[in-house]
């Protein structure tokens, strides 16, 4: 790991508090699906825009201040167990895919994202309350191809147009 | 591999995931005979079948210093102040939360189930309702 910027470190704290923001915020949206797990997962938009513009010890970073702080604001210790569970799941794969397809993809970097996001909270689930939620699986794998697609279209749109600020040049 | 290709491979893997789990989910028969299981934190409340001819209701209470107790047809009314609990309804061989303490109410959300693939879960009491097959 390269020693970070002052800048790189500003951008990823603006990126911090933006994931935050809009993980808070989503959480007083109704759930849309009255399945447990389903949601859309805007604030991963942001985590993904990190991974693609500044790198993955960046994203990583983001993603646990945005776990830890957002389930502190909203939650309980258990929904940060299963946000932790999701989310440090879903950014190793992010990761991998994003390195298998040679920096590019962003849409299906992001769905598989959002796949193992789900696995991730099925995981702890079947830990926590018993096998019986792996029943879910089918469903919420699904619902992750749509939330995925949806929240990786909007982080390759908008990281195109933020790649080609100088900002992002360093 | 060229970028083309490995594009390709893991779009490839994307719809193979969809299409099985479209498979899981809507391909699933109910079975003739169910079961309905309750489960607490791995441990199973109670059993019982579910027929088509059932209509009653089951109040699950978690006393704040004791385990998980069930009761059929206890009106939520006789429950003490601050007691958490989920009111079950059996009827027409379904199972589902009529009310419940939780804040989402996500499980009651969820309406009646017989199918394997829907199990109900109410994630803040961590009971599972799972239906399975009777034989």
């Amino acid at each position: 790991m390269r020693k970070p910027s002052v800048r790189r470190l500003v951008i990823c704290a603006v990126f911090a508090a933006i994931a935050l923001s809009v993980f808070v915020l989503e959480s007083y949206i109704p759930p849309i699906v009255p399945i447990p797990g389903v949601k859309l997962g805007l604030s991963n938009i942001v985590v993904l825009l990190t991974l693609v513009l500044l790198g993955p010890w960046e994203s990583l970073a983001v993603c646990v201040v945005r776990v830890v702080l957002g389930s502190l604001l909203t939650g309980t210790p258990l929904s940060m167990l299963y946000s932790l569970g999701g989310g440090l799941l879903s950014l190793a794969a992010m990761i991998v895919v994003f390195r298998f397809l040679k920096n590019s993809g962003v849409p299906i970097v992001s769905i598989f994202g959002a796949f193992f996001h789900n696995i991730g909270q099925i995981a702890v689930a079947v830990l926590l309350i018993g096998a019986g939620v792996v029943a879910y699986l089918p469903v919420l794998l699904l619902s992750g191809a749509i939330t995925g697609l949806f929240t990786g279209l909007v982080s390759a749109f908008v990281a195109k147009r933020l790649g080609k600020l100088r900002l992002f040049s360093v | 591999m060229a970028k083309k290709t490995r594009t390709l491979v893991l779009t490839c893997v994307v719809l193979g995931v969809v299409i099985a789990s479209l498979l899981l989910v809507f391909l699933q028969k109910a079975p003739n005979e169910k079961r309905a299981k309750a489960v607490f934190e791995n441990t199973v409340l109670f059993e019982l079948v579910l027929r088509e001819s059932d209509d009653y209701t089951i109040l699950v209470e978690f006393p704040p210093d004791a385990a998980p107790r069930w009761t059929k047809d206890k009106s939520v009314d006789a429950l003490l102040p601050g007691t958490d609990y989920n009111l079950l309804r059996v009827r027409g061989g379904k199972i589902g939360v009529e009310c419940a303490s939780c804040p989402q109410n996500l499980c009651v959300r969820m309406g009646m189930t017989d199918l394997r693939a829907f199990p109900i879960t109410c994630l803040p009491h961590r009971l599972v309702l799972v239906v399975e097959d009777a034989s």
